[in-house]
């Protein structure tokens, strides 16, 4: 197998406020996301030649081709929640197989369609209904209790750590216009939050939101007659897990993420993450998985991203590896496909120097890492995974 | 020599009483889960029975009930599956009388007689229902037993003689367009009934076996008003209450078609080789039978014996919990959600062996151990290299839980998790007859079949962990 790395560049983004768009349709959310991508791209929307377009509830390519009258070939991929991530790297090995020399990979969801509150599990191939169909917050919460077992944590512990990831999301959400929820929060409301599955609380969980966004992808050599500023990618990749629960599973971390990031790492070049990684966005669909892939990724060693979390290390600024700076699933909600390109696009603008609010803004991003996951079940789930890098030559 | 080879019984968990707040009355009744029903509590008491016996010789399977969830299609198969019996055994549904237990007995006793069957499983469950602050809410209850009758290792020999009378008089009836059971003045059929018809089958039973009334070391007798003893035994020629089983009515209600074979489980349960019990029922009619106790009996291993179900009895806290139960106040979950699917009869067809029979696989070439089955191993990829691997006689201990605020459910929250299973194998199921406030990890649990639910008049039927209790 041959590496994507440095092989294409992102010359172009765009990304739509995530929220409860009760006035705008996928369509229209995808003509906004794709017409600020062209134009951040500074390209004549004829000059695309292939689309990806992620979406968990639509099908056949017609979800973009229909609001963006795309004659060109257009892929509907589907992965859960790492969809967003897929798109885009449907885009990016396409065109660097050197048959494209622009696509682009856009992502849409519209869960506030539903007309439910909460996540409208909707039935998809006919079962026999005998499994619990219990929410996604409880195979997390599992994995919670399974983590304060085996680590020696108390619950109180868990939760007083998972509040300081929390408080740090809202932070860095309060200073992002296209977040969906943009208020600060305290430990305290954290920690004593209602309760959804034991031992999580509501402000452990993501929110349900509508969102899109959307990059345009071409060849490394071709990019900067583009831009000067164009993001590189370094690696693009989805793993999944081991097909069930084995002797070695914990119940706690996920070998798809390992599998993911071991992956990542190697196409990329990259020796120590903990220390080579400037920024990391990654899937806090729970507050748990937030520690959890921290272990996985090997930000913090087996056990001891509490204390981590503790020391700082996520911070927005003062610690090592700025962790979810633009508010995260936690405040943009998770819009299933669309997360995984919302993600790119964060580290996209933070490489560029370019984010809305310059108080969020990072000083000198040259490894930015996306981290995307789909499912919850033992060796059931997959994980997009993405590293970005600033031009070198 | 035909007769009873092994015996148990099911009392559910919980119990409504004076404890419970809202409950107006002064006794105290057996009451099933929300989970629960006369299927799931006939699989329940047959566990008990069957335990350590080798299952693929039963071979046949009689259930009844004036509870039965369908009415349009048979029960009694479910509950073979249930326990994993043999597909070409017979299988029989007796329904509508609450003397249906007897009835079946005999049944059972005349084929195994008969040579068409060797070893017959007799179930007997009702889930009953009556209108709430009724006069017949304090006196019923819900329950199972099991008999199996066989002509070999025989516990209690049945006398092949068996006395019936048929008699029109009115007690309890229901039609099926209601849920709730109906009554005449207890007055009428006890008099007029209970107290005219038992005496004679006791009288015709005792004729026929060459017996008399002091040769009798037990009457195990289960009729609707079984407070009314003292004024039986004289009729029967005892004196005053001897030699009377004790009746449960007190301590988990009448419970129905169920109620005449848990008394004689009870009876079985503290009896010795030699004793004559006479086992005499009443419902539209009247039966009698005569047992002797072998020394077989002493051989038994008696698992959950009914006492000790009677002893790990808890009082529901609130009457409204029973409310919810059994849909008699319609409750909804807290945040709005979609409708839930009903099952695909495909898929249920397909998922018969993993849902009811709850198979695993074991792979033969590295010995893992799934549930569900797998035909590729997660641990060493072999292909279609398994044999089926039964996990409903398990325990297991759990690692992980959670309690879960969102899914609806009568009382939330629901509470789930993950076990590692005794010999290899993890699942994860949703906990049942448990205080969540009591999950932890490391509880020691085992399978039970419930009614996971109900819909477009589907019930469906799978299994749950409940808390392992000696």
């Amino acid at each position: 197998m041959i590496s994507i790395k440095d092989r294409v560049a992102i010359i172009g983004m765009g990304c739509i406020r995530f929220g409860e768009r009760w006035d705008q349709s996928p369509d229209d959310m995808l003509v906004d996301v794709v017409y600020e991508a062209i134009e951040d791209a500074g390209i004549d929307r004829e000059a695309i030649q292939a689309a990806w377009i992620g979406s968990s509830r639509m099908a056949m390519g017609q979800v973009l081709g229909r609001p963006l009258k795309l004659r060109i070939p257009i892929t509907r991929v589907e992965n859960a929640c790492a969809g967003g991530t897929e798109s885009f790297r449907g885009a990016c090995y396409a065109v660097a197989a050197g048959i494209y020399d622009i696509a682009i990979a856009a992502g849409v969801e519209k869960l506030k369609d539903s007309g439910y509150s909460g996540l409208d599990i909707r039935g998809g191939q006919p079962s026999s209904e005998v499994e619990p169909a219990l929410p996604p917050p409880t195979g997390f919460a599992m994995r919670a209790i399974s983590y304060c077992h085996k680590y020696g944590y108390s619950v109180e512990q868990l939760k007083e750590a998972s509040a300081k990831l929390m408080v740090e999301s809202h932070k860095n959400g309060s200073l992002n216009p296209r977040a969906h929820f943009r208020r600060t929060i305290t430990e305290e409301q954290v920690i004593n939050a209602p309760m959804i599955a034991y031992p999580l609380g509501v402000l452990d969980c993501c929110g349900i939101s509508d969102g899109a966004a959307a990059a345009i992808i071409v060849p490394i050599d071709k990019a900067k007659e583009y831009r000067d500023d164009y993001v590189v990618v370094k690696s693009a990749t989805v793993n999944f897990g081991s097909g069930g629960w084995t002797k070695k599973d914990d119940f706690i971390h996920f070998d798809n993420n390992k599998c993911a990031a071991e992956t990542a790492y190697r196409e990329a070049g990259i020796k120590d993450p903990r220390k080579e990684i400037d920024m990391a966005i990654v899937h806090d669909c729970f507050s748990i998985n937030q520690l959890i892939i921290m272990e996985d990724l090997g930000f913090s060693q087996e056990g001891a991203a509490i204390e981590d979390v503790n020391a700082g290390f996520f911070k927005l600024r003062g610690g090592g590896i700025p962790i979810n700076t633009d508010g995260g699933l936690k405040c943009f909600g998770h819009p299933i496909a669309a997360s995984g390109l919302r993600m790119i696009y964060e580290v996209y603008k933070q490489i560029q120097g370019k984010t809305e609010k310059p108080e969020r803004q990072l000083s000198n991003v040259k490894l930015g890492l996306t981290h995307n996951m789909g499912g919850h079940l033992p060796g059931l789930c997959i994980t997009g995974m993405t590293i970005l890098g600033r031009r070198e030559d | 020599m035909i007769g009873i080879k092994r015996f148990g019984s099911y009392v559910p968990l919980y119990r409504l009483g004076p404890g419970t707040h809202g409950w107006r009355w002064s006794t105290t009744r057996a009451v099933a889960n929300f989970d629960e029903d006369s299927i799931t509590m006939a699989v329940a008491a047959a566990r008990n029975c069957l335990i350590e016996l080798d299952r693929s010789k039963v071979d046949g399977l009689i259930f009844t009930s004036t509870t039965p969830p369908y009415l349009e299609k048979q029960c009694a198969h479910i509950i073979a599956q249930a326990l994993d019996l043999c597909d070409d055994i017979y299988c029989m549904d007796i329904c509508n009388c609450l003397r249906s237990g007897t009835i079946a007995l005999k049944v059972a006793i005349d084929t195994v007689k008969a040579g068409t069957a060797r070893q017959v499983l007799v179930v007997a469950a009702d889930k009953r229902q009556v209108l709430p602050a009724s006069s017949l809410e304090p006196v019923i209850g819900d329950g199972a037993a099991a008999i199996l009758i066989s002509d070999s290792s025989v516990a209690a020999e049945v006398n092949i003689n068996y006395e019936t009378m048929n008699y029109e008089i009115l007690g309890k009836w229901r039609t099926h367009d209601s849920a709730m059971v109906s009554s005449s003045e207890e007055r009428l059929y006890r008099d007029e009934g209970e107290l005219k018809i038992m005496p004679q089958v006791f009288g015709s039973l005792l004729k026929k076996c060459d017996l008399s009334p002091e040769d009798i070391d037990r009457i195990v007798l289960s009729s609707p008003t079984q407070k009314e003893y003292r004024r039986m035994m004289g009729k029967f020629g005892f004196e005053k209450n001897a030699k009377v089983q004790e009746s449960l009515f007190s301590q988990i209600g009448n419970t129905g078609t169920a109620m005449s074979l848990m008394m004689l489980v009870d009876a079985l349960e503290s009896s010795n080789p030699g004793e004559k019990l006479v086992l005499l029922n009443y419902g539209n009619g009247a039966d009698a039978s005569c047992l002797t106790v072998t020394e077989e009996l002493s051989r038994n291993t008696i698992n959950r014996s009914l006492r000790r179900q009677l002893e790990r009895g808890k009082v529901l806290e609130e009457y409204e919990t029973y409310l919810r139960w059994r849909r008699l106040v319609e409750w909804g979950g807290g945040a709005s959600r979609r409708e839930p699917e009903a099952p695909s009869p495909a898929c249920l067809y397909r998922e018969q062996n993993k849902n009811l029979r709850l198979y695993g696989s074991k792979c033969k070439q590295c010995g893992s151990i799934y549930f569900p089955a797998q035909r590729v191993c997660i641990e060493c990829h072999s292909h279609d290299n398994f044999e089926v691997y039964r996990f409903s006689d398990k325990k297991g201990k759990l690692f992980t839980y959670t309690l879960d605020y969102l899914t609806p459910t009568p009382i939330p929250p629901v509470s789930c998790g993950w076990a590692d299973i005794e010999g290899g194998g993890k699942t994860q199921q949703i906990i049942t007859d448990v205080d969540p406030n009591a999950v932890e990890v490391g509880m020691p649990v085992e399978f039970s079949f419930r009614n996971v639910s109900e819909r477009k008049g589907i019930e469906n039927y799978y299994w749950k962990f409940i808390p392992y209790v000696e």
